[in-house]
């Protein structure tokens, strides 16, 4: 169920391109001053202390941990689905938790120290007003499987993109320009199917697709290496050869990589935010034209990202789709963002301050509107001790 | 009387009345009451008619939706967006569903602290969306006038909106919010952050030119007056009655230039003193510009602004329109000069007979070496949202 009668009105008429899970507004009138507010305890000894009873609609508990430790709060109901939640809260910190419940039986749930979780006493909720849908949580344990499949899924396109790497590099000796320029394409694909956005891969994928922004002598500065810089040079007019020295770093910054992802996991909360970050990343870097050095595929890229928030989508699906009903939604919206780029005739990013062409415009409301219905991936699966 | 604004003593102090709250006409300070918010809901987009507030957004977006069940929605969302934005309240919390709002009002938003206006361009008005027959008379792409340096990029639009509000961080609050939930629907063209100063010392905000601006006009408190001049309605598809023609301009000012230039000959270009505001003719700001004894323009030249602009004839008196403008302030151009100006904002009953007459006469005023119109659009306001079931467009797409 939706938040509110707006939310649900906007839920009936939603197709593709709006929002519906959105924040609505109660009518609620004056804001109960806090101090007015049940005075609720949480801690393992006295968790959901002070909180006996409550209308349906908008609640909201002034909670203090009482406990040693830090905790995290959540209010939940009887079959253990999760309504609202404060994380962290300190020792002797106290905050405000808001939640919209419908009538039924709630209770608190403090998990203190990341240890098992103690539920409150239960509060019966009673009266007419609506309630905002409740989410089952999910541990990082459940979340194990899908890391361990998606992490291999993205083994599989680097040990790809390593031979397509070595077909770059022979390219570029050869100081065969078209060649390597394709070879680069292939190669550039391939990486933006592997969900680097957001320093997923460190300081390794730094050196792998760094931008030259950050660097004192920009485009110039002699620090500046991989994938981007090869771009540089193979688009303006630096000889292929002289290249070949970058395609090998590059070749050993892959290896090196491959090497980290033998060894270490991803962390299950970065793998349930990078199904949203890719696209974030596509409307910030790719898009805008931020990332082009010369080769102009921003479509390709962008496609290459859908790809890759596909994947992260398919790992984690057993476990978003019976908690996002808007799941279909996304697919949806992943495979008209496909057929919308497939249907752009050639590709100009608008220059700064400019208004985008038509076509630019339609995927660029693909892309932020896929980032907002993946907003709530993060905020539902993001591993909880509750 | 057909006759609006300055030329009564009564229809001035009630448009003074509305800007300063309800309170008396004269002398309002600077901290005078804030005036009433409009209703969100009626006959008419109500906000077009109250006096500007101190902040405002106009942003121009393109359609992304490609039919009409697509454009139903999105109409169906932005109603219930700026619905519940101007009612305000406690946020409807998410849980742990999705992420919250803006946050930017804090916890629990003003109430009845925004206004919007909601407009649509001509491109609207296609086969793609069935509304090919359904469009305003004389609803098209913005002319070019003779004074214009139109850059494409400030130029037209499939939808506007205008938010304004007696605080910066309601309207920012505002636009962030309905694009949040309608990013696939539309996309932003352009937008200008805009405002408008409180009384120096009194009377109309003034204009960056230091001018009093917004004196003259309907008196949006006559009903006759806002129907013959403002609301649209006898030869339009039937939709539309109760919609305005909206024409927003951006027009830059050569502030520089215009500082270099004596107040006598300021006050010449617009017929106006600028400490007062009152017509070169005499009286006060309210007082009624006199054109009937000065024929050759001793007293107020024949080509100032404001009697090119409102000869004061029976023949244009239904040349009138309500003027709804604000000041912009967007940086700084090639050359070091300040990019400001006005975004000029304009409600009709009728396009041409109106704004487009008006703009015409106004060719090649001495003003027009001080100013340069470089963007905007023209579009439709559409009819009020009467009730809470209720939505933007419904008769335009019943
Ligand atoms: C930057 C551009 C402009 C500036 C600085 C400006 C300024 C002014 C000022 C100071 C007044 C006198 C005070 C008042 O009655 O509000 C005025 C009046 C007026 N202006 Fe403008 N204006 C501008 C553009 C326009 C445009 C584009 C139009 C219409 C096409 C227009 C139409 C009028 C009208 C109709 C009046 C009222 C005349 C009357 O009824 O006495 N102005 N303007």
């Amino acid at each position: 169920m939706l938040p509110r009668k707006i939310c649900a009105l906007a839920a009936a008429l939603a197709g593709v391109t709006t929002l519906s899970a959105c924040s609505g507004h109660g009518n609620s009138g004056a804001a109960p001053q806090a101090a007015r507010l049940p005075a609720v305890q949480a801690s393992r000894s006295h968790c959901g202390e002070g909180w006996t009873s409550a209308q349906a609609g908008v609640i909201r508990l002034n909670v203090r941990n009482t406990d040693v430790n830090a905790a995290e709060v959540y209010l939940a109901d009887t079959s253990g689905k999760l309504y609202g939640e404060i994380d962290p809260l300190g020792p002797n910190a106290t905050a405000v938790l808001t939640a919209q419940l419908s009538a039924g039986s709630y209770h608190l749930r403090c998990s203190v120290n990341d240890g098992d979780p103690v539920d409150g006493p239960t509060v019966k909720v009673t009266g007419t007003g609506r309630g905002t849908q409740g989410v089952e949580p999910v541990s990082s344990a459940d979340l194990v499987p899908a890391v361990i499949g998606y992490q291999k899924w993205v083994r599989s396109r680097l040990t790809t993109l390593q031979t397509q790497t070595d077909a770059l590099v022979r390219r570029l000796r050869a100081g065969d320009r078209a060649a390597a320029q394709a070879a680069w394409k292939t190669a550039n694909h391939t990486w933006h199917t592997m969900g680097a956005a957001y320093g997923a891969f460190g300081a390794t994928g730094d050196a792998i697709d760094g931008d030259a922004h950050g660097l004192a002598l920009g485009v110039k500065d002699p620090g500046w290496t991989g994938l981007l810089r090869i771009e540089y040079g193979l688009w303006h007019g630096e000889s292929p050869s002289s290249l070949g020295k970058l395609g090998t770093a590059l070749r050993t910054d892959l290896s090196k990589l491959a090497g980290q992802l033998q060894t270490t996991q991803f962390q299950p909360l970065d793998v349930v935010k990078r199904a949203h970050e890719i696209s974030e990343d596509t409307l910030q870097q790719t898009l805008t034209g931020n990332h082009d050095y010369g080769a102009h595929v921003q479509l390709d890229e962008a496609l290459a990202e859908l790809e890759g928030t596909t994947q992260v989508l398919s790992a984690l699906r057993p476990l978003l789709a019976p908690r996002y009903a808007g799941l279909t939604r996304v697919d949806a919206l992943i495979t008209k963002s496909t057929k919308d780029i497939h249907a752009q005739p050639d590709w100009q990013a608008p220059a700064s301050g400019r208004a985008p062409s038509t076509g630019h415009a339609v995927v660029d409301a693909d892309i932020a509107q896929l980032t907002e219905l993946l907003a709530p991936v993060p905020t539902r699966l993001e591993p909880r001790v509750a | 009387m057909l006759q609006a604004g300055a030329l009564t003593a009564g229809a001035g102090a009630l448009t003074a009345a509305l800007r300063a709250g309800g309170s008396s006409a004269s002398a309002a300070p600077a901290s005078s009451p804030r005036r009433a918010m409009s209703d969100f809901h009626g006959t008419h987009q109500n906000a077009a008619l109250g006096s500007p507030l101190p902040a405002a957004i106009f942003t121009s977006f393109n359609l992304t939706v490609t039919d009409r069940a697509g454009l139903t929605e999105l109409l169906h969302t932005l109603t219930d967006r700026l619905r519940a934005l101007t009612s305000g309240g406690i946020p409807t919390p998410v849980g742990v569903t999705t992420t919250d709002g803006t946050g930017i009002l804090g916890p629990d938003t003003p109430t009845n602290a925004l206004e919007s206006i909601l407009a649509l361009g001509s491109g609207v008005f296609t086969d793609r969306f069935g509304l090919g027959a359904a469009k305003p008379r004389g609803l098209r792409p913005m002319d070019t006038f003779p004074n214009d340096q139109l850059d494409p990029a400030w130029c037209g639009g499939d939808l506007l909106l205008t938010v304004q509000s007696h605080d910066r961080d309601i309207v920012t609050n505002a636009l962030r919010e309905i694009c949040r939930s309608t990013r696939g629907a539309m996309q932003i063209r352009w937008k200008q952050d805009a405002f408008s100063a409180p009384p120096r010392p009194s009377g109309a905000p003034r204009n960056l030119l230091g001018f009093k601006d917004g004196i003259a006009g309907p008196d949006t408190s006559n009903n006759a007056q806002l129907s013959r001049l403002v609301w649209a309605g006898a030869g339009e598809p039937a939709w539309a009655t109760g919609g305005s023609y909206y024409v927003v301009r951006r027009i830059r000012m050569l502030v520089e230039f215009w500082d270099r230039v004596s107040t006598s000959e300021q006050e010449r270009i617009f017929g106006r003193r600028k400490d007062s505001g009152a017509p070169l003719s005499g009286g006060a700001e309210t007082t009624a510009p006199d054109y009937t004894n000065d024929p050759k323009g001793d007293a107020i030249p024949l080509d100032s602004h404001i009697r090119m602009a409102n000869p004061r004839t029976p023949q244009t008196a239904d040349s009138q329109f309500l003027r709804r403008s604000y000041s912009y302030d967007a940086g700084v151009d090639s050359v070091g000069n300040l990019d400001m100006g006005l975004m000029f904002g304009a409600f009709n009953n009728d396009l041409d007979r109106q704004f487009v007459a008006v703009q015409k006469r106004l060719a090649n005023e001495p003003l027009a070496d001080y100013i340069t119109p470089v963007g905007g659009g023209y579009f439709f306001a559409l009819p009020g949202v009467r009730n809470s079931r209720d939505f933007y467009g419904s008769a335009l797409l019943a």
